[in-house]
């Protein structure tokens, strides 16, 4: 249960922080009886609470026994075991890649880039098809939106975007 | 009968506008760019985007050059804002203002704000109305007073940061009177509190509330308008009443600054021949839209003088920021 | 029969079918890209409307809208993406049955359950829109807030087992929907400053960043192919199986029609709570969250329910009872028709033509599931690699459509860490979306019935619709309070003897 009193004085710094975000909010006479803080108030109170006794129960539990009680949920059976932490952050990282180049250089160009990196980092072999893919991939995806769904996306601002 | 009679009112007022203005233009003047954005931050369908969509029918009449409707959403008209403060003031591009561009700029932390804009043109100026359920208890704006008076009144209004929300502020505050204005999202909204009696009144604009007008079943009690509605002359003003508020919904056009004087020249002119216009004034008579039409000099001051007024309530208030 | 006679013209002398199956097979596209919601997908169509004649414009909108509220099931079944916020609930049981190999099964389910609510709502249009037009004018504020504390009272059954850890997450979410301008005194409340924050997160990113980006983030490098080669056959439910989801996809309807009535809702709250009633009155509820197919066909029943009943009050008196109606009530405005009573009599013609063109759209919408189904299925059978690589640029360009922000995807990015640390943690993810649902109404309609009353709470109970909520509230959260405790007591004696 040691991951309960982690994850539970988290939720509650989350509730803190949350309250002292709330001094930022402007008080007007325009307000109502309530006012823009007095729910957030009561959130911020209620998230910091139920962390604590997150935390507290996990202690708890965690001294009552220590040999194996079943811990939280335990996931089920037949789901595979969750990615090591440095790959989901590398994952995310593609991710913040194609933000900047989406900047940068526009849709297609971080489109093909972020299609190419991703399935690379997910074991296919860098390959002329892989290429063709992440190209027909990017292109298709803009098709569908800036063409047939008049959306805009990114210009990039290399090109004046 | 009111109907007709009024149109034919607005269509008289309308000759003497063109008139004033000399002869109807033959054809579309040249303009300096082929292609001209009109920026809008609401969604298609909404107020400023009907208002753009609709003028731009036959803008092409008067400027010759093509108008597209851009609809930059997100921000609270703040991605709007920037984006045409920060085009080239060649008259490629512009923005539809309402008095909300005011009000997101003092009250909201935005990076371009009403300040970094140049007003090219104001064409229009809504109703703003008070109105209430035609099987309630109230008759006139002095009912709906004393009734504040007497115990607590509840006027609703449809945007937090609204022309609406500041109509009603002044009114209570002139009245002197205890009434909880209550901000909705959206018209919508506010109407089915109207209807079920939830609120004594609602502050709205008329085109907002044409389907309950003619179902009969919402009555105006007051416009915020310095006179009486064309198209509803037997509904006084608030300043009639004996409440000193009047105010104005302008609708207009502002551009990055810096603009060449001959392109707002064109503009002024291209709007005072377009609500002049027998098609499209059929267009903005159903929805009792007031013409106005004031060149950038004119709706520079309208906007200034909106802008310092609405600073000032807002400061009163504490919610300027 | 002269209606009957009529409706026959306008089908054969009008383009009301073309213009009914082209609006539905837009509507899915739109409705299964993430991001792009219902009422996104309604507008983007509604300048191509401004030429056309009225009645056909009318029923082209509504055909998007049906084909929209359907779409969002697909990617929340096949990819762990709801298209639409209604979808979400979908999410939970449809991709546990896409990954037990049972896509085609869930798919069926979905589009069956979608044509029943789509029939029923259409029903409830036609035949009823007079009495419910009147519940929907009785809805007040404090009706509202009451409504919402209902839903927040499902968060104990869907906690999955940690009541505190889904409290924690409704809380959160509650606190991400109070991000943005406040919608009573209009002040900025969380934005640091940051415009892009002005408009708060919606409830789709938050959706996209717990369900989707999270998932892909805890599969990364997974080797494990998703049971091979899986069939790409859309299965329809057989006579058995119809029989059995009478129950859910009746509880679906219902609830449909209840927020489809009330403005504002917008159909992801109809999915959250008939997804937990189907869940109350099964035979079967150990299934819920297993891949059961009731738990697809509630929500999908309920979501599409939603779309007709939300014309209710926009045709009768102008009020649309959703984004998505509002677009519509765009449409109308722009041909000069003008919603209301007198439309009834006035434009008989083209009311009765959105009648006939969605009862054909609804009827489409099986034969155009057959046709896409399959190569939906497939796609999402090529090598997991690619499909991660899919799935990823798919969800980061439609979020970006959302605002046409950069910074919007920082925030699903953030968000899918977030989700990935909840999932580790043992934290459950729908109580969280219901927060960030159900955050502000309850919040803004409170303060408005505060504002009415002068601070007074006992205006709750001048107001029946409310008093019945509330109590309703109260029954379901003991109701769970005492499953939770009762369970938890045997466990506890499972445990000791051991």
């Amino acid at each position: 249960m040691h991951k309960d009193i982690q994850s539970g004085l988290v939720v509650a710094a989350v509730g803190f922080l949350y309250l002292w975000g709330l001094r930022g909010i402007s008080e007007t006479t325009l307000s109502d009886e309530v006012g823009p803080t007095g729910i957030p108030y009561l959130l911020g109170i209620g998230l910091a609470l139920t962390g604590l006794l997150i935390a507290a129960r996990g202690a708890l539990v965690a001294r009552k026994a220590q040999p194996a009680v079943a811990a939280a949920p335990a996931p089920d059976d037949d789901e595979e075991a969750d990615a090591p932490a440095w790959r989901a952050m590398s994952f995310l990282g593609l991710g913040v890649l194609f933000i900047g180049a989406a900047w940068l250089a526009g849709y297609v160009a971080a489109g093909i880039v972020l299609l190419a990196a991703t399935a690379t980092f997910e074991g296919i072999r860098p390959s002329a098809r892989l290429a063709v893919l992440a190209v027909v991939g990017a292109v298709g995806f803009w098709i569908v939106f800036v063409k047939l769904l008049g959306i805009d996306l990114p210009h990039g601002v290399l090109f004046g975007g | 009968m009111g109907k007709l009679k009024a149109a034919m009112r607005l269509a008289v007022a309308a000759a003497a506008v063109a008139c004033g203005i000399g002869i109807a233009k033959a054809a579309p003047e040249a303009y300096p760019q082929k292609v001209v954005t009109l920026v809008t931050h609401s969604s298609p369908g909404g107020g400023s985007d009907v208002f753009l969509r609709e003028m731009i029918k036959y803008l092409n009449r008067y400027i010759d050059a093509t108008f597209v409707v851009e609809n930059v959403q997100g921000g609270s008209g703040a991605r709007a804002m920037s984006k045409v403060a920060t085009a080239k003031p060649d008259g490629a591009t512009f923005y539809a203002i309402t008095p909300t561009y005011v009000f997101t700029s003092l009250m909201s932390k935005v990076p371009s704000t009403y300040k970094d804009m140049q007003p090219v043109v104001t064409v229009f100026s809504d109703a703003e109305v008070l109105f209430t359920r035609t099987d309630g208890p109230f008759k006139s704006l002095k009912d709906v007073i004393a009734h504040a008076k007497e115990k607590r009144g509840r006027w609703g209004v449809a945007n937090p940061a609204s022309l609406e929300r500041q109509a009603a502020e002044r009114l209570k505050k002139a009245a002197g009177v205890n009434a909880a204005i209550v901000s909705h999202e959206g018209g919508g909204d506010m109407m089915i509190n109207v209807l079920n009696g939830t609120l004594d009144v609602g502050v709205g604009e008329i085109q907002e509330l044409r389907s309950q007008l003619e179902a009969g079943k919402v009555r105006l009690v007051a416009t915020f308008n310095s006179k009486r509605l064309d198209g509803y002359p037997n509904v006084p003003t608030v300043k009639e009443e004996g409440f000193d508020v009047v105010v104005q919904k302008f609708r207009g056009l502002a551009g990055p600054k810096g603009q060449p004087p001959e392109v707002l020249a064109i503009w002024e002119r291209a709007m005072r021949g377009l609500i002049a216009d027998p098609d499209y004034k059929k267009v903005y008579a159903a929805e009792s839209l007031v013409p106005e039409v004031q060149g950038s000099a004119g709706a520079t001051k309208l906007v200034d003088d909106f802008a310092a007024e609405s600073e000032a309530f807002l400061k009163e208030a504490g919610a300027a920021k | 029969m002269d209606t009957l006679l009529k409706c026959l013209t306008l089908l054969v002398a009008t383009p009301l079918v073309p213009a009914a199956i082209i609006g539905l097979v837009w509507g899915i596209i739109g409705g299964a890209l993430p991001g792009i919601s219902a009422s996104v997908t309604m507008s983007l169509v509604l300048p191509f409307t401004y030429a056309m004649d009225p009645m056909v414009a009318i029923v082209l909108l509504a055909s998007v809208y049906i084909g929209a509220e359907y779409g969002g099931s697909i990617p929340a079944i096949l990819i762990r993406t709801p298209g639409t916020n209604s979808a979400a609930a979908t999410v939970v049981d449809g991709y546990e049955m896409k990954r037990q190999g049972r896509a085609g099964e869930a798919l069926g389910i979905s589009l069956w359950s979608g044509v029943i609510g789509s029939l029923f709502g259409l029903v409830m249009l036609i035949g009823l829109t007079e009495p419910l037009s009147r519940i929907a004018l009785a809805f007040k504020p404090m009706s509202y807030c009451a409504l919402g504390l209902l839903g927040l009272s499902i968060i104990a059954s869907l906690s999955g087992g940690s009541l505190l850890k889904g409290l924690a997450a409704a809380l959160v979410g509650m606190m991400v929907s109070t991000i943005g301008i406040d919608p009573i005194s209009g002040v900025d409340r969380f934005t640091f400053g940051q415009p892009d924050l002005l408009n708060g997160v919606k409830p789709i990113m938050v959706m996209v960043s717990l369900f989707a980006v999270s998932e892909l983030l805890r599969q990364s490098g997974s080797k494990s192919v998703a049971l091979g080669q899986q069939s790409v056959r859309i299965t329809l439910p057989n006579l058995a199986m119809m029989r059995r989801l009478i129950k859910p996809q009746f509880i679906g309807c219902i609830t449909g029609t209840v927020e489809g009535l009330m403005p504002g809702g917008g159909g992801s709250i109809a999915a959250f709570f008939s997804y937990n009633e189907a869940k109350r009155w099964s035979k079967h509820p150990e299934e819920f969250g297993k891949g059961s197919v009731e738990g697809v066909a509630a929500p999908e029943a309920a979501n599409n329910t939603v779309a007709s009943a939300s014309l209710i009050p926009l045709l009768s008196f102008g009020i649309p009872g959703s984004n998505s109606a509002a677009v519509l009530l765009g449409g109308l405005l722009i041909h000069g028709l003008l919603p209301g009573p007198r439309l009834f009599e006035q434009n008989a013609d083209v009311v009765l033509g959105l009648y006939t063109g969605s009862l054909v759209a609804t009827i489409a919408q099986i034969a155009v599931g057959i046709v896409i189904m399959p190569v939906c299925m497939w796609l999402v059978n090529r090598p997991r690699p690619y499909l991660a690589a899919f799935i990823y640029l798919l969800v980061l360009s439609g979020i970006y459509t959302i605002n046409g922000s950069l910074f919007d995807l920082g925030i699903v990015l953030f968000g899918g860490l977030v989700g990935f640390l909840m999932k580790a943690f043992g934290y459950p993810f729908l109580p969280a979306v219901l927060g960030v649902v159900l955050g502000p109404i309850v919040e803004s309609n409170y303060r408005r019935s505060m504002l009415l009353s002068g601070g007074d709470l006992s205006i709750f109970l001048d107001d029946p619709i409310a008093v019945g909520f509330l109590i309703t509230a109260v029954l379901f959260l003991s109701w769970s309070l005492w499953r939770e405790w009762r369970d938890a007591v045997a466990r506890r004696t499972e445990v000791k003897p051991a």
